[in-house]
């Protein structure tokens, strides 16, 4: 389209300043130079927007937010959760007078040895996958707690050779120690598991490795059920899996290193039914055999469930009430067995944030673009970036939280990505707006500044 | 006192081999055959009627002299034991152990500790998630394997007339006394002296448990053994109470701080902060879970007790 040279001095006059104003743009900018602006533009506040991001998330508001997604997530997981399917239950000590804790020969108030290994016997008749109890075995300072110890973990030995049921017995005063330590003869380490709970709620560790003379990987009680049951082989599609993390390995302190999972809620309604049917079993371990189905081909967890007869009490998300432990560990299992919970990696999450935002504006620059030589129309350019963020946003909001239960990947900072999406055409008009007022207004602020609106005489 | 026994022990045994080569020690094959210095994991501190001990399990049984054998040294594997109205009072390494008569041999094993590191790292990582055994500690501050700070420590014990004057007693890592006060009236049930934080100012910052004792006039001992906040940890304590400090005295104030002390491992600081909120909101059941929670902590059972019969 040839144009006319009387529109030039109006061309000149109206020539930006501003790269992302809403007034109109004549035709005839440089097509690169403008291009490669916009770009910039669209970058400086990209890295501006995403810095703030970063800064935010160490805020209490942003924990908060983190922490109200995540409870989103785990409330998406718990719909789809199948309770015909679970594959652990809980049996309940808490209540059991025979199961109390007693004083023993050792000093201490420990739950009695000689009832536990009657009802462990009798759920291993009913061919569960394996067993659990958590308890915390551990001999204290090199002595066994009760003088019948050792022979309650030879019977769990026996049970298992026996019945092939694996048995593990809960350690932690010792699990930092040497094998043989662990429940006081090499002999029983088989039996070890630790019922560490990580402070971070939404984590359980999977194995925790201590270096020194004797170095020791020990399972944790979740991770040893979960090896003796057939495990979902879900995984997710090819072109994620480079990207997403399920299990981290971190180090605690220069020995000791723990790898970690993020832990899958959904079950906990479901288990807590499924442990009152199981009360009756506690009070009468001989009617193990009426409730074969809800044992049979289960991991089946020994432990204080009721909340206020138990000391170990944690945080879950989306729960109004914390919750015992052995209920930590019965959704770490579950988890395990179900299909682990993915995160993003770190560099991965830092790209998806550059990239969301590099759509925003990218997708403005190339309809402006498109436009540019076809048509005299301007395009508007901050409407179309919050149509493009909007857009955006909902996909997000489809992709992070209403397919959580296929992908199962925990973004728990989607939330203040949308954000940071929607936003960013604004504060990018808002950017050059003020770039345009830096590079020529602040002349003419200048000069009412410094001059009144009088005129003087020249001499 | 334990000191100059770790010194005394080493030339006891040298004595023993010069005044009398068909003593004890004599005997002791390892001590004959094995030249390299044996290593002690221990003494024993009290010998009462017929007494027994063997090298290792198929060693020569040898009878201990009630005089010459006190603070005799104790190696690892050697086995002990008491004949009828017997009694031995041993220390292994920071355990004190009384045997009685029994027909069993006590096998003589220096139980191994983890690094102070490593306990640290795991503390500050997480908590046990089980059940645990139940330590009756007549002890209340400072609690078992609890954290206790230097300059607001009081101990606390739960008081009883019948009692009479006991005596307290701190004693460091290697079980060497740094304070002891006698004449103390049990009845009272805490005592706060300066001079014990004193004593305990020069621990502050060196890793290992220390112990505080308590005897009473019939020579029963309980004991608890407890770690001291570090100058840097408390730095930091002070600096996240403080922000909950800011909020004025509420029930969000008083949890928030106890959830802080509780991570520190001062259980009876918190279990007092969840105390002061149930004051506020006596209704809360997941306070009073906290507080039962806090409480058992910091081993005072009879509160817990209490709570629990709560509706």
């Amino acid at each position: 389209m040839k144009r006319s040279l009387g529109n030039k001095k109006k061309r000149k006059a109206a020539r930006p300043t501003d790269v992302s104003s809403t007034v109109e743009r004549p035709r005839n900018a440089r097509a690169t130079g403008t291009i490669i602006l916009h770009i910039f533009w669209g970058l400086v506040v990209t890295f501006i927007l995403l810095l703030t991001k970063e800064w935010l998330e160490v805020t209490p508001i942003g924990e908060r937010l983190k922490s109200n997604t995540y409870d989103l997530l785990q409330e998406r997981l718990s719909s789809a959760i199948n309770n015909e399917d679970l594959p652990v239950v809980v049996v309940d000590i808490s209540e059991s007078d025979a199961l109390k804790q007693k004083a023993s020969d050792g000093g201490d108030a420990v739950t009695p040895r000689e009832p536990l290994i009657k009802l462990i016997t009798a759920i291993a008749k009913q061919k569960p996958r394996a067993i659990g109890v958590d308890v915390d075995f551990s001999p204290e300072q090199g002595r066994y707690l009760t003088r019948t110890d050792p022979e309650f973990f030879a019977a769990c030995l026996r049970l298992r050779d026996v019945t092939n049921v694996p048995i593990f017995l809960g350690i932690f005063r010792s699990q930092t120690l040497p094998p043989d330590t662990w429940l006081g003869s090499r002999d029983y380490e088989p039996l070890a598991a630790s019922i560490v709970v990580p402070n971070d709620f939404k984590k359980m560790a999977q194995w925790m490795q201590v270096y020194g003379d004797t170095p020791r990987k020990v399972p944790t009680l979740s991770a040893a059920l979960a090896d003796a049951f057939y495990k979902s082989d879900w995984q997710p599609p090819r072109l994620l899996r480079w990207v997403l993390v399920s299990t981290e390995e971190k180090k605690l302190a220069p020995r000791i290193k723990v790898a970690e999972f993020l832990i899958d809620y959904s079950p906990l309604d479901a288990l807590d039914k499924e442990t009152m049917r199981l009360k009756a079993l506690v009070k009468q371990p001989e009617v193990a055999s009426e409730l074969r189905e809800e044992l049979t081909d289960k991991i089946v967890l020994i432990g204080g469930a009721t909340l206020g007869k138990e000391s170990d009490t944690f945080v879950a998300p989306n729960r109004s009430s914390p919750i015992p432990g052995v209920y930590v560990h019965a959704c770490a299992a579950y988890t395990l067995i179900k299909g682990p919970l993915y995160e993003w990696k770190p560099t991965i999450r830092l790209t998806l944030d550059i990239l969301l935002s590099a759509i925003v504006f990218g997708i403005v620059i190339a309809v402006t673009e498109y436009y540019r030589l076809r048509t005299d129309r301007i395009v508007a350019t901050r409407r179309l970036g919050v149509a493009v963020a909007l857009s955006i946003a909902c996909v997000l909001v489809v992709v992070g939280v209403g397919l959580v239960p296929r992908t199962r990947i925990m973004w728990d900072d989607f939330l203040l990505v949308i954000v940071v999406v929607l936003v960013h055409p604004s504060v990018e008009d808002g950017a050059g707006k003020l770039w345009a007022w830096l590079r020529n207004g602040w002349r003419l602020a200048w000069r009412k500044l410094v001059f009144s609106d009088k005129k003087g005489n020249v001499k | 006192m334990h000191n100059m026994k770790r010194q005394v022990i080493p030339g006891l045994l040298f004595l023993n081999l010069l005044i009398c080569p068909s003593r004890t020690l004599c005997t002791d094959v390892s001590v004959q055959e094995d030249s390299t210095p044996p290593t002690y994991v221990g003494w024993i501190e009290e010998i009462r009627g017929p007494a027994y001990v063997k090298p290792s399990v198929d060693g020569k049984v040898v009878l201990l002299d009630p005089v010459r054998d006190r603070f005799r040294g104790l190696k690892d594997g050697e086995l002990v034991r008491c004949g009828p109205g017997g009694f031995l009072k041993l220390q292994v390494g920071d355990t004190t152990k009384n045997i009685k008569q029994s027909r069993d041999w006590f096998l003589i094993r220096l139980a191994p500790s983890a690094h102070p590191e490593i306990l640290k790292a795991i503390k500050s990582y997480g908590r046990l998630g089980g059940r645990d055994r139940v330590v009756p500690s007549a002890i209340l501050s400072p609690s078992p394997g609890s954290t206790a700070r230097v300059d607001s420590l009081v101990f606390r014990w739960i008081p009883n007339a019948s009692t009479g004057m006991v005596s307290l007693s701190l004693n460091d890592a290697t079980g060497r006394e740094i304070w002891r006060q006698d004449g103390v009236d049990g009845a009272l049930g805490m005592l706060a002296s300066p001079l014990a934080r004193d004593a305990l100012a020069k621990y502050r910052d060196t890793p290992g448990q220390l112990s505080l004792r308590i005897r009473n006039s019939a020579l029963e001992e309980t004991r608890v053994y407890f770690s001291l906040l570090s100058s840097r940890d408390e730095k930091t304590l002070d600096r996240e109470l403080g922000m909950w400090k800011r909020k004025g005295e509420t029930l969000l104030n008083h949890v928030g701080r106890a959830s802080v002390l509780v991570r520190y491992g001062l259980y009876a600081e918190a279990a007092s902060e969840y105390e002061k909120g149930l004051t506020l909101d006596s209704q809360s059941r997941d306070l009073r879970l906290a507080t039962i929670q806090a409480e058992s902590l910091a081993g005072n059972s009879v509160r817990v007790k209490e709570l629990s019969r709560l509706p």
